[in-house]
């Protein structure tokens, strides 16, 4: 085709292709999860009402599925609008996110939300995205068993469990005949980081330089828990066996479980065959819980940025937010500082998982949303494992992780530009 | 021919001889052609991703910042010395050897047992296929809800008749044993097809034909059934090799690897890789580095099963 | 006594499908509950009403159908004419193509997302359900099930028919193809299976919801920390049965003794 008529036809083309492009359609990957992805709709729905100009079109991924999803989308050259993502993934796409700073005042944008939270989507300057809903990791028990074995729980505060104490009281439960199993405790990093962070510990130093700094709180870490699972205070089935603790909870044969208000929803609004509570962790040199949550962010290469960061803005409102999280009930905490969201029938369970968010320092987080804490969690995993069963000793395990963990950290820093 | 003589296949598989004369160059072709739907979809959806998978291998991708380095063959000698790989393809190599002879051995036992088409085994066919439709998520959580050593059935049943306990996931060979057995559990039925397809390629009169000469059935069996079946029982070794070697979503949901990476195979370390660790060159490399290995073998077993000369 | 025999052992066999059959009646709560609540009046439908509650079963199922049958039958049809060129035919390269073939089976799909995901992208084939359909049709294990079966064709029969005058398609429509007729069918209900379960081209070529298929509406009550268990696995009894279905459709074309019957002596 000749050069020039061809010119005229791109033009033509352009112009006839930016008059039509009136009604945006943003392409939004939510996660996979009965409690949230309806109401997540519902309220994308009332946004489309109130700006009529805007489409959405929704995707529902399932969560062990987002990031090879995700990347394909993003290395294929097709990046979506909105993705819903966790705490565990935000910090993988902190250089490919849109940063929200340069459509709003980011100082301004940050201070509405607690600075327990702020770690997990910032990244130096950059906002990464906006977070919806909170998690904390949390304890549960049996009513019914604590009651037959004459256990009582913290009431308050002022009577937070010892470590100690945490043993003896599982191991006196666990005397009952109908007590088949201690604490049902997810094997994953991020709930065994709890024992960590009690005992003062932590994965990176804040430098981010060396892996495990405090080698003593690590290696407490490390023996408590090994003596849990020896004495089957933690039963098999959960580590090594990596059966999912909410199945095991259930049973109404477990003591307690070691997980997150999360769970909540289905076990209030599913129901139990037996009554449960929840309590506050107990404290090792300090009192820690885990905080959590997940985020809408866009990608810089997003075909409509624009668009999705005006909608990312809209629910980073106060009142949107509150409006999300009470509709759906009241089971997922708010991430913001200042806001009184009504928790409902919850109110009881998280309050004192909202105690012990509050008792949590700050650098938690920081060190939780480490990317380099990510990418090994496997090969953490597999070491904490190891040192959990006895085969390896705790100072063998604490020389595994500073190595990996350090060769990690220099090849990531030497990644950095 | 006497009939308690293996029956001989060397008029079966000689196959044809094309004329070479030019004149017949269109003859020639056909065999091309009826091959070009197969190698058309396979060249663009398998081969090219393949040659652009070989060239993601040489780079190091950072999938953090969207950036790649020409790297070579780095990451193929960094495997070489890669104690986690190691131990994935041995791993594997165990998982294979357990799972390709029992999957033979019990696909051929329940093909022979149901060749009669009366109601009863109909119904038994569909039976033992059914596993082979359950999703990965289904299959991991019955199994591994019916081994859980605190709870499960198995257990139950084991403390129950005085035996001890066994922990299913929990201890390193017992979880390598249950991972077999979910395996083959899972696969049977996909097998048990296969054979049921050979077996009604033999004629049934020489099956009577044996019986009249007084033959029982386990003669009838080896001197008939067995080398009739060759075609078919290379296939299944082959194919059931071939999936041993790719085998991963079941395991990573009913042991994750575990316990402590004794069930990790190859493939979940392609996955970890790729997903976890996200260095996607070096996921895409393992592959490439096994895929000439596992392709020798299957040539092996071709030889072995003494196939004409394939290469 | 025989036919007890098997029906007993299939049985027990069946054990875990009988658990998960017995939990999808049941109350997602007392799901796990030990010990288990055997009492009929544990009954419950709610599982079955949550799956259709979950989403547009009815499209979803349909997209599945869709993609399944039609797959199923490009790769019949590809597979035995590929079968037919490997098993009966001598030319130049043949043992190479086999295995290369046989090679395209060795590359896991999970390692080349993203490159089988650029070449869909180039044929305009991304979140289109074709995108489904096609690129898993060449699948090497049905040519080399065909290979094999059609190996076991006397050469006889083909002889006679070229004698005749025969062109090579007229023998692949007239002879090989209704004598591949068990194994076609093996063929044709395994990759029926195949498709039906196929999670992972769904996940990377769909984008849009109503181009779902079941698979990814049933992983989807894999939540991000809780599972759906009661609705899980009722879903799964129901997407099992259409495959099922096919299965007891097709088997009956495992007739014996056909091939052997039209070769006297």
């Amino acid at each position: 085709m000749e050069p020039s008529l061809f010119r005229l036809l791109l033009v033509a083309g352009l112009s006839f292709l930016a008059g039509t492009a009136q009604a945006r359609t943003l392409n939004i990957l939510l996660l996979a999860n009965a409690s949230t992805q309806d109401v997540i709709q519902k309220l994308i729905h009332e946004y489309k009402q109130q700006n009529p100009e805007t489409d959405f079109n929704i995707s529902i991924v399932q969560s062990n599925s987002i990031t090879a999803k995700l990347n394909t989308l993003v290395t294929g050259g097709q990046p979506p609008d909105i993705v819903e993502i966790t705490t565990a993934y935000i910090q993988n796409y902190a250089a490919q996110a849109l940063d929200l700073g340069k459509y709003t005042n980011s100082q301004e944008l940050l201070q509405r939300y607690m600075p327990s939270y702020r770690p997990f989507f910032t990244s130096g300057n950059k906002v990464l995205g906006v977070p919806i809903e909170a998690t904390a990791n949390g304890l549960f028990y049996n009513k019914r068993l604590f009651q037959k074995a004459r256990v009582q729980v913290p009431r308050n505060e002022s009577e937070v469990w010892t470590w100690d104490q945490f043993k003896q009281a599982v191991a006196t439960v666990m005397r009952l005949p109908e007590c088949r199993m201690g604490v049902a405790y997810d094997c994953s990093v991020q709930r065994w980081s709890n024992l960590l962070y009690q005992a003062g510990g932590r994965w990176i130093s804040a430098d981010g330089r060396s892996f495990v700094p405090e080698k003593i709180a690590t290696e407490q870490a490390l023996i408590f828990f090994r003596s849990l699972v020896a004495t089957k205070l933690v039963p098999t089935s959960a580590w090594p066996g990596k059966t999912d603790a909410g199945q095991l909870f259930k049973t109404g044969v477990a003591a307690m479980m070691w997980s997150g208000n999360w769970q909540l929803k289905s076990l209030v609004d599913g129901g139990t065959a037996f009554e449960f509570g929840t309590t506050y962790f107990p404290k090792g040199a300090i009192r820690a819980t885990c905080p959590g949550g997940e985020f809408f962010f866009s990608f810089e290469n997003s075909p409509n940025k624009d668009d999705a960061a005006k909608f990312l803005l809209w629910w980073a409102q106060p009142e949107i937010t509150q409006h999300y999280l009470e509709s759906l009930g009241g089971s997922l905490l708010s991430p913001m500082s200042n806001l009184k969201v009504n928790y409902g029938k919850y109110t009881q369970y998280l309050a004192p998982m909202l105690s012990d968010l509050n008792a949590t320092p700050d650098w938690v987080s920081v060190d939780l949303a480490r990317p380099a804490l990510n990418l090994l969690q496997n090969d953490i995993l597999n070491e904490l494992i190891l040192s959990a069963s006895g085969r390896e000793s705790a100072k063998q395990t604490i020389l595994n992780l500073d190595r990996l963990g350090s060769e990690a950290l220099r090849s990531s820093s030497q990644a950095q530009r | 021919m006497n009939i308690l003589q293996p029956v001989s296949r060397a008029n079966q598989t000689q196959g044809f001889k094309v004329p070479t004369d030019l004149k017949q160059i269109g003859f020639r072709l056909t065999p091309y052609l009826f091959l070009l739907p197969t190698l058309g979809m396979l060249t663009a959806f398998s081969l090219v991703p393949l040659l652009y998978g070989f060239w993601m291998s040489l780079h190091n991708i950072n999938v953090l910042h969207g950036r790649s380095e020409f790297i070579g063959l780095q990451n193929y000698f960094n495997l070489l010395h890669d104690p986690k790989f190691g131990l994935s393809l041995l791993n594997t190599a165990g998982y294979t050897l357990a799972v390709v002879p029992s999957i033979v051995v019990v696909s051929l036992a329940i093909a022979i047992f149901l060749r009669k088409s009366t109601p009863a085994r109909l119904f038994a066919r569909v039976g033992f296929y059914i596993p082979f439709v359950l999703s990965p998520v289904v299959v991991a959580t019955s199994w591994k809800w019916l081994l859980n050593e605190d709870l499960g059935v198995v257990d139950g049943f084991l403390k129950w008749a005085g035996i001890a306990t066994v922990p299913w996931l929990t201890d390193d060979t017992a979880a390598r044993i249950s991972v077999v057995v979910t395996t083959v559990w899972n696969l049977v039925g996909f097998y048990m097809l296969m054979v049921l397809a050979g077996l009604s390629q033999i004629n049934d009169e020489l099956y009577d034909a044996a019986r009249i000469a007084g033959a029982n059935p386990w003669q009838r069996f080896w001197r008939i059934t067995l080398p009739m079946l060759r075609p078919t029982l290379l296939l299944i070794v082959v194919l059931a090799t071939i999936h041993a070697t790719q085998a991963f979503e079941t395991i990573l949901l009913l042991t994750d690897g575990g316990p402590a990476n004794a069930t990790r195979l190859v493939v979940q370390n392609m996955y970890d890789s790729a997903f976890v660790r996200l260095e996607p060159g070096y996921g895409v490399a393992q592959s490439i580095l096994l895929l000439p290995l596992i392709l020798f073998i299957a040539w092996l077993q071709m030889r072995l099963f003494r196939e004409e000369k394939i290469i | 006594m025989h036919d007890v025999a098997a029906v007993v052992v299939c049985l027990i066999f069946l054990g875990p499908v009988l658990w998960v059959a017995y939990s999808a009646f049941r109350p997602s709560r007392d799901l796990f509950t030990f010990p288990p609540n055997l009492s009929l009046n544990g009954f419950s439908l709610q599982n079955f009403q949550a799956v259709f509650a979950s989403g547009d079963v009815a499209r979803y199922a349909f997209n599945s159908l869709l993609v399944a049958a039609i797959s199923s039958l490009i790769t019949i049809i590809a597979s035995s004419m590929a079968g037919f060129a490997l098993a009966k035919f001598k030319f130049p390269g043949r043992n190479l193509i086999f295995m290369v073939i046989l090679a395209a089976l060795l590359i896991p799909l999970q390692v080349l997302m993203v490159p089988v995901f650029l070449v869909l992208k180039t044929l305009g084939w991304v979140n289109q359900l074709i995108g489904i359909i096609v690129p898993p049709a060449a699948t090497p294990t049905g040519t080399f099930m065909m290979r094999q079966f059609i190996r076991g064709i006397p050469d006889e029969l083909i002889e006679a028919a070229r004698l005749d005058g025969a062109s090579d398609w007229k023998i692949y429509r007239h002879i090989i193809l209704p004598l591949c007729a068990p194994m076609s069918a093996a063929l044709g209900i395994i990759s029926f299976t195949w498709r039906w379960n196929d999670y992972l081209w769904p996940l990377i070529v769909v984008n849009n919801q109503d181009k779902f298929t079941l698979q990814l509406s049933l992983a989807n009550l894999v939540g991000t920390n809780t599972v759906e268990w009661g609705t899980l696995l009722a879903y799964a009894i129901l997407v099992l049965i259409p495959v099922l279905i096919v299965f007891l459709l097709f088997q009956r074309l495992f007739l014996k003794g056909q091939v052997g019957a039209a070769v006297k002596g």
